[in-house]
């Protein structure tokens, strides 16, 4: 009973969070950050592949396309793209069979939700609760449920303002696709666009538990959003050092040092079944981590 | 069995903890009262309400509510209310959306929060506005929702910060009556600097300074009405000397144009009353005003500052 009554709580208290955030310039300045950051990475995209496509077709002497595409579908044909991007992915034949699966502006799209998710997901998080801890707001709802439920709440609702705004970018990349590409299947694209949105919302998690848990241990949201962005930069120089140390003497330390940094785990989104969804699972499993790595401060601490 | 105890409560601030705002804080609220608790900027009311309501960690001490212990959400899910004084409201959602949302969070089913939130927003006369997002919402209407936020539900405890800062004297008789109509259902502890609204509605009051409490009892106890008879009078010099030969057990004081008569336990105050009143007439001054009692503010300000020195003019 007492479980059934903090999952429902958590549900609610996401729930107003994400109502909350759909009404204010927060959730609109995500949104079209997410998608202006999206559908413009794919229009610079489409556009390198269109300049490397017509000097491809002046190298070969065949007649260039107005857009690009139509050659590319030809690499794919001729097995020239997977080359290509085995020798981009250090020969990992499963890596290269899961990315042939998907049309090229899909792979794109997920390889640039990486780049940019991290950066998004912190930014947005580090306001879910120091916002309200300023303004004491979130005492009406800490009389009535705890802050366990009250932090995961806010977790869950970050994450789908989060959800809402990948399902955008969604649309952007597609319509990019539709437009300024050719060779692209509309609903072939869309279906593989969906299809990696889990991957995106899994990788999501972690950036927003480390917001949040931010988010939690000061009042000011412009503190919390710079440690959680330097947090991001380390865990980035983290895995690099961890990965040059992977022969070392301490490569047990280093192995399992990598274990807890999200990045290692992103990369297992580019695998087939049934490796991505571990990733995803983890990385769930780390998100709620992180964010209730505030939670023993938060806990104690006077609202 | 008293709905609320607090018993040696203690809480410090700062990194050093050198801050003491409740120091051994002590005081029981009767159950179905309407309790008044008062006293000066920074005496620790504020700090009391939120530790009663777990937001704040206390040091040491016992708060025992409704009987059951100290709070945890669990526990008291949709049986305390808290009017917090200097919480702000989500600006960006309606009153209808914040009170369901609160009333679900209390434990309600969709249909009775909808209903709950359409009836405390009736109450406090904010009907009109339940769809308005709260951001469009002068200062007085959102302290009115934050009043609504606390009596959402019908919870057994309300404990209500400073709930007439703001309002305007219509909304303050308003909110008066709906506290005043809660009288016996439940029970509520209002903390308010207004000690003249606050003597009209409560029925106990607890004094509360540097953190302790000096002073608790029933507004009755608290301002001498047993004891105590206050006249405002006209022009003229009423001669005590006459007065005191008439009524040799009591001690007389004048203060400007007050004149208080506290009698000794016992004395029949309709006796006095038309005692001291023959004599004015007598001298041909008159009565503009008659109370039972000090004020709460005059009671309030003698146990804070001590009896008030200057204008008395004891004879």
């Amino acid at each position: 009973m007492r479980v059934l009554t903090s999952l429902r709580d958590t549900a609610l208290v996401a729930r107003y969070e994400l109502l909350r955030n759909l009404r204010t310039w927060r959730a609109i300045a995500l949104c079209a950050l997410y998608l202006a950051g999206t559908a413009g990475g794919a229009y610079i995209f489409t556009r390198g592949l269109h300049a490397m496509e017509t000097a491809a077709a002046m190298a070969l002497k065949v007649p260039a396309t107005d857009k690009p595409g139509v050659m590319t579908e030809t690499l794919r044909e001729r097995g020239d793209l997977e080359r290509l991007v085995s020798e981009m992915v250090s020969d990992d034949d499963v890596v290269v069979a899961r990315i042939l699966e998907w049309p090229l502006l899909t792979w794109f799209h997920l390889w640039l939700a990486m780049l940019l998710i991290p950066f998004l997901a912190v930014t947005t998080a580090a306001e879910c609760i120091a916002v309200d801890l300023h303004s004491r707001a979130l005492r009406y709802e800490c009389v009535r449920t705890g802050r366990l439920e009250f932090v995961f709440g806010r977790f869950l609702g970050q994450a789908l303002l989060m959800t809402a705004a990948s399902l955008l970018a969604v649309g952007g990349t597609w319509a990019v696709g539709m437009t300024c590409m050719v060779g692209n299947e509309p609903i072939g694209l869309l279906l593989s666009l969906l299809s990696i949105t889990p991957l995106v919302l899994g990788l999501t998690l972690p950036f927003l538990g480390i917001g949040a848990a931010f988010s939690q241990l000061t009042g000011s949201a412009n503190v919390a959003r710079v440690m959680g962005l330097i947090t991001v930069v380390a865990s980035w120089i983290l895995m690099g050092i961890a990965e040059s140390f992977d022969d070392g003497d301490w490569w047990w330390f280093w192995g399992t040092f990598e274990m807890a940094l999200p990045q290692e785990w992103m990369w297992k989104l580019w695998q087939p079944l049934p490796i991505w969804p571990m990733g995803v699972g983890v990385l769930v499993l780390l998100g709620v981590t992180f964010a209730a790595a505030g939670l023993p401060l938060f806990a104690r601490r006077d609202l | 069995m008293p709905a609320l105890v607090l018993d040696g409560v203690t809480k410090h601030y700062g990194l050093l903890r050198r801050s003491r705002a409740l120091d051994g804080l002590s005081f029981e609220v009767p159950t179905g009262s309407i309790c008044g608790l008062i006293g000066p900027n920074g005496a620790g009311k504020t700090t009391a309400f939120a530790a009663i309501c777990g937001l704040l960690q206390i040091d040491a001490g016992r708060i025992d509510i409704l009987g059951e212990g100290s709070f945890t959400p669990e526990r008291f899910k949709g049986r305390l209310g808290l009017l917090p004084q200097d919480a702000q409201l989500g600006l960006a959602h309606t009153p209808q959306e914040m009170l369901v949302h609160l009333g679900l969070l209390q434990g309600m089913g969709w249909g009775e929060a909808q209903r709950e939130a359409r009836q405390v927003l009736a109450d406090l006369d904010l009907g009109d506005r339940a769809l308005k997002r709260i951001g469009s919402l002068s200062h007085g209407m959102r302290r009115r929702l934050a009043a609504a936020t606390a009596l959402l539900g019908n919870p057994e405890l309300v404990l209500l910060d400073e709930p007439m800062s703001g309002l305007d004297p219509k909304q303050v008789r308003g909110l008066r009556e709906l506290l005043a109509r809660q009288r016996g259902q439940r029970t509520l502890v209002i903390s308010s600097h207004n000690l003249a609204e606050l003597e009209m509605i409560c029925d106990h009051v607890v004094i509360v300074d540097q953190g302790r409490c000096t002073h608790a009892g029933t507004v009755a106890e608290v301002t001498s009405r047993a004891q105590a008879i206050v006249w405002t009078l006209g022009p003229g010099a009423a001669d005590l000397a006459l007065l005191y030969e008439q009524l040799p057990d009591h001690q007389l004081q004048v203060e400007g144009a007050t004149l208080t008569a506290t009698c000794p336990p016992g004395t029949d105050l309709d006796a006095t009353s038309i005692v001291v009143a023959r004599h004015l007439a007598g001298a041909g001054i008159a009565v503009r005003e008659l109370r039972r009692g000090l004020s709460l503010e005059h009671s309030f300000l003698e146990r804070v500052d001590g009896p008030t020195p200057d204008g008395h003019e004891e004879e």
